[in-house]
């Protein structure tokens, strides 16, 4: 990401959420009743597939059209890619980035309704550095940390691979300490390829 | 100032022995805190007393909801006959319950745990947790205070002072609701 002053602010609205969900019901958990059955199936539910999955191919569908086949999509391409460039071509700049920031609370909102679900529990300290786990999703499927390049398909590799590699890592039995080594190495290995490639390039 | 906790894993342990008598048990350790590793030492000496129950492995569940559903999930992939856990606090009991319902195994898996929180015991109540050996946070407060003001009336108070634990199952639970 460039230096543009600009990158910190979604760390720190985060924090700004952190606080807010603490303060709602005084940090306690809140259990979703049985009786949530429309909310439970979001997360839990089997029709034609398991939910969660059928949520999530839904999300990957809609967003690789937006990305991929609309002009709306080519404005965030060439925002990321460039951003002063993108603006002397009178890309709205703002318009863009405010859509493109409500569309990610959007799913992260979709996603923490499944969490909620799942857990059949809403709890305010829930989804800690999960942003890391998204982050290292979509470098690992070949976005670049300079904006501007990255696809819906290779984000959706880069997901199943750290979601394999999670489960992987489990099901073999492997201490948790070396699981954080082995998955640190692989989200830096991936960087280490943006970096090679981005350096090709100029 | 604690609570006993090596008497809670203890206690869990039994609990377990007693209507699981060969259980095929794993852990969902947060083997970071004191007070987590207490309870899995007092569970572990326990259960070596009862040689038919059998440890399969300790995973880290966190402590916390989230933590102790996925690998409650993988573990269950890994060892298709478990039939006991033994989370170490009650966040990470009622995500690995979440696991072991989502894979179509409620009440196929003995849960008992440590902390006798609300929830907690509203899931030992709808029967898919089988125990929680519960924690006094009032006690521990009170008795903190009282050493408190003896240590500062210049008396002499002993290093550590644990905290008793109680074992809650569907026979006590609601009296220890009302006792709250």
């Amino acid at each position: 990401m460039p230096d543009d002053g600009r990158s910190d602010r979604p760390l720190l609205s985060l924090r700004i959420a952190r606080g807010l969900a603490l303060r709602f019901n005084e940090g306690r958990p809140i259990a979703v009743p049985e009786s949530q059955e429309v909310f439970l199936a979001l997360g839990n539910a089997r029709v034609l597939g398991i939910v969660p999955v059928l949520v999530m191919v839904a999300a990957f569908v809609v967003t690789a059209v937006l990305l991929h086949r609309t002009r709306f999509g080519q404005h965030l391409y060439a925002i990321g890619g460039n951003r002063e460039a993108a603006r002397y071509t009178g890309i709205p700049i703002a318009r863009n980035v405010i859509a493109v920031y409500v569309a990610c609370s959007l799913l992260a909102g979709i996603a923490g309704m499944i969490h909620a679900s799942q857990l059949y529990s809403a709890e305010p300290g829930s989804g800690q550095n999960f942003e890391l786990i998204a982050i290292a999703a979509v470098v690992v499927g070949g976005t670049s940390f300079a904006g501007g390049v990255g696809t819906m398909p290779g984000t959706f590799l880069g997901a199943i691979i750290i979601g394999i590699l999670d489960k992987g890592l489990n099901q073999a039995g492997v201490h948790f300490s070396l699981q954080y080594i082995v998955r640190g190495l692989v989200i830096l290995s991936a960087a280490y390829l943006d970096v090679q490639r981005r350096s090709q390039r100029q | 100032m604690a609570s006993d906790n090596i008497e809670a894993g203890r206690l869990a342990a039994e609990a377990l022995a007693k209507v699981n008598p060969k259980a095929r048990v794993v852990i969902l350790h947060h083997s970071v805190n004191k007070a987590c590793i207490d309870r899995v030492d007092g569970f572990k000496r326990a259960i070596s007393q009862h040689p038919e129950i059998t440890i399969l492995d300790t995973q880290e569940g966190k402590g916390t909801t989230e933590g102790g559903r996925p690998v409650m999930r993988d573990l269950m992939g890994r060892f298709p006959d478990v039939d006991a856990a033994f989370p170490i606090n009650d966040p990470c009991a009622l995500g690995a319950i979440s696991a072991i319902e989502s894979a179509g195994k409620p009440g196929k898996v003995t849960v008992v745990t440590v902390d006798g929180s609300r929830e907690a015991v509203a899931v030992i109540k709808a029967g898919k947790l089988h125990s929680s050996s519960a924690q006094f946070p009032r006690q521990i407060g009170r008795a903190a205070a009282e050493t408190i003001y003896e240590h500062l009336a210049g008396k002499p108070v002993p290093n550590d002072i644990k905290i008793p634990v109680k074992l809650i199952t569907r026979e006590n639970a609601d009296e220890f609701l009302q006792s709250l």
